[in-house]
């Protein structure tokens, strides 16, 4: 796999985590699976508020767009900027969310071959 | 993926649509023999800021021109199956505009075939990389300067416009992080720092560079009804649809602007629409206003901001950076208001994110920079690069930006 996939993807999981620890929960786990045709990553959020929910919901929606991800990828990172949600959104193919108890499971996956 | 689809359709059919009226109206007012004379003046011209292709080849020329440009976009944009959404419309529509003042068939080419190449190197589709070589295309000028009057002349020029093409895509890709996103044209920073390197190579080598200015006005009012249309055009498509609601078009002119922000993917297209129109005419408004009658490279650059209404640009953030960059212009020693100072209040916007993000009073700060360094910075490229502004919205950006962040950090600390 090329180097720059292995940066697009850990910047990608670098900007949700300091994204949900600055909205202040303190119990962010996250998991990357490098399978054969698709890079899976999820990221559980523990002691959810599920008031908010529909608000990542409409932010985080995979709409993968090479174009995008080419020009803006570098942006991700470690900033408190809302809108790299957008482009952390162009680098995925799906986006699913799921709920377990009190958390939040966010399943990002991205096909190898596009 | 519907609403894409349907998004992508009624975009692409906007391109056609106006690559088909460009060609006709070149028709309709001008005719073969003097069309087909001055679209060679327009191909063997050196296009260095600011060449009004009206006053070089005429008027119906210079609507081949954008056509031609626009047909070869298009066709590979269809080829390889590129999703035209808000960041490829921005782009093609400120090809169009510049395909007015320094762009055509000839001197873009060796630039799409230089990021093809770099595609092939990287093992990347060309679809990737194509909204960035379309953008690319801001230095085409550097296919027309004169090294030498004679065939090898022209492989030199094709050949530093490829390597160029090469070289953009990570350049573009690097810089990004300078300005971190507050400058919507990011692709004419990379643009201007390469052209920079190139002019001082190239100055020391002793080729001459120079800025220019060649400007017509006989076809205002021909271009007035033109940017009202299409401005217009859009305004009422937004009330035709019925997803139209003044409070997403609200909730639209509240986003920052920064990259990325593609309007289409966030709000309805309605609100996308009337932003677009809105843009247009808001960008017509001051160029009435200003007394300057409407030309090439004005014409050129409200289609520019009219592109960027559907990736940054609303109305709000835009006001706020375009009144500093007047404030400037009070405040200088010049007090000429010509073409080029109206390009710079217009162009400015490309720094409205600034203004969306960090409000008011950096805003203004932030247009009076951009103006006093458009001033200048032209002449550091040697007039090579066409978005000139975009090289001093970067730099602008990047400054103020790092500035602003550091005093929000030491008074957090």
């Amino acid at each position: 796999m090329k180097s720059n996939e292995i940066k697009k993807i850990t910047k990608a999981l670098n900007e949700l985590q300091t994204y949900f620890l600055l909205k202040h929960y303190q119990n962010v786990v996250s998991e990357i699976k490098i399978l054969d045709h698709q890079i899976f990553i999820s990221l559980t959020i523990h002691h959810f508020d599920f008031e908010k929910e529909e608000e990542y919901k409409s932010t985080l929606i995979a709409q993968r767009n090479s174009a995008l991800e080419e020009y803006s990828w570098e942006l991700l990172g470690e900033s408190e900027q809302e809108n790299e949600l957008d482009i952390v959104s162009s680098l995925f193919d799906e986006i699913e969310f799921d709920r377990n108890n009190h958390s939040l499971i966010i399943k990002l996956i991205r096909y190898l071959e596009y | 993926m519907n609403k894409i689809n349907e998004q992508t359709n009624f975009l692409e059919y906007f391109f056609y649509g106006l690559i088909i009226i460009c060609f006709l109206s070149a028709f309709l007012f001008d005719n073969s023999f003097n069309i087909l004379n001055g679209f060679i003046k327009i191909i063997r011209t050196q296009e260095v800021l600011l060449t009004d292709y009206f006053k070089i080849g005429g008027f119906g020329a210079t609507l081949i021109n954008v056509s031609l440009v626009m047909v070869l976009t298009m066709l590979i944009i269809k080829y390889n199956k590129i999703t035209v959404n808000g960041f490829v419309f921005a782009a093609v529509l400120t090809l169009a505009g510049f395909s007015l003042f320094g762009k055509n068939i000839y001197n873009i080419t060796p630039i799409f075939l230089g990021v093809y190449l770099y595609s092939i190197y990287s093992k990347e589709q060309y679809k990737s990389y194509f909204p960035i070589a379309i953008f690319a295309t801001c230095l085409s000028p550097l296919i027309g300067v004169n090294f030498f009057d004679n065939a090898f002349g022209v492989v030199l020029n094709i050949l530093i416009g490829t390597i160029y093409g090469f070289v953009i895509v990570p350049l573009s890709s690097h810089v990004m992080k300078f300005h971190n996103g507050y400058t919507l044209y990011n692709v004419g920073f990379a643009g201007g720092l390469f052209a920079i390197v190139l002019v001082a190579l190239l100055r020391t080598l002793g080729i001459k560079l120079d800025v220019v200015n060649y400007i017509t006005y006989e076809y205002h009012t021909i271009l007035l009804y033109f940017v009202l249309s299409i401005s217009l055009f859009f305004i009422i498509l937004a009330f035709i649809n019925k997803d139209f609601s003044l409070q997403d078009y609200r909730n639209l002119t509240k986003k920052s602007g920064r990259i990325v922000t593609d309007y289409f993917a966030l709000f309805n297209k309605s609100s996308v629409f009337f932003n677009i129109g809105i843009m247009g005419l808001i960008s017509l408004i001051i160029s009435l206003i200003s007394n300057i009658p409407l030309n090439g490279p004005i014409v050129g650059v409200i289609l520019t901001v009219m592109g960027f209404s559907v990736f940054g640009v609303s109305p709000i953030n835009s006001l706020i950076v375009m009144v500093g960059c007047f404030i400037m212009h009070l405040l200088s020693y010049e007090s000429q208001f010509t073409t080029i100072e109206l390009i710079a209040i217009l162009l400015v916007v490309g720094i409205a994110p600034i203004a969306g993000k960090y409000g008011l009073i950096w805003g203004i700060v932030a247009g009076m920079l951009h103006y006093s360094v458009v001033k200048f910075s032209g002449e550091w490229q040697g007039g090579l690069n066409l978005y000139n502004n975009g090289f001093a919205s970067g730099l602008v950006a990047g400054v103020v930006v790092s500035i602003i962040e550091h005093l929000k950090k030491e008074k957090q600390g």
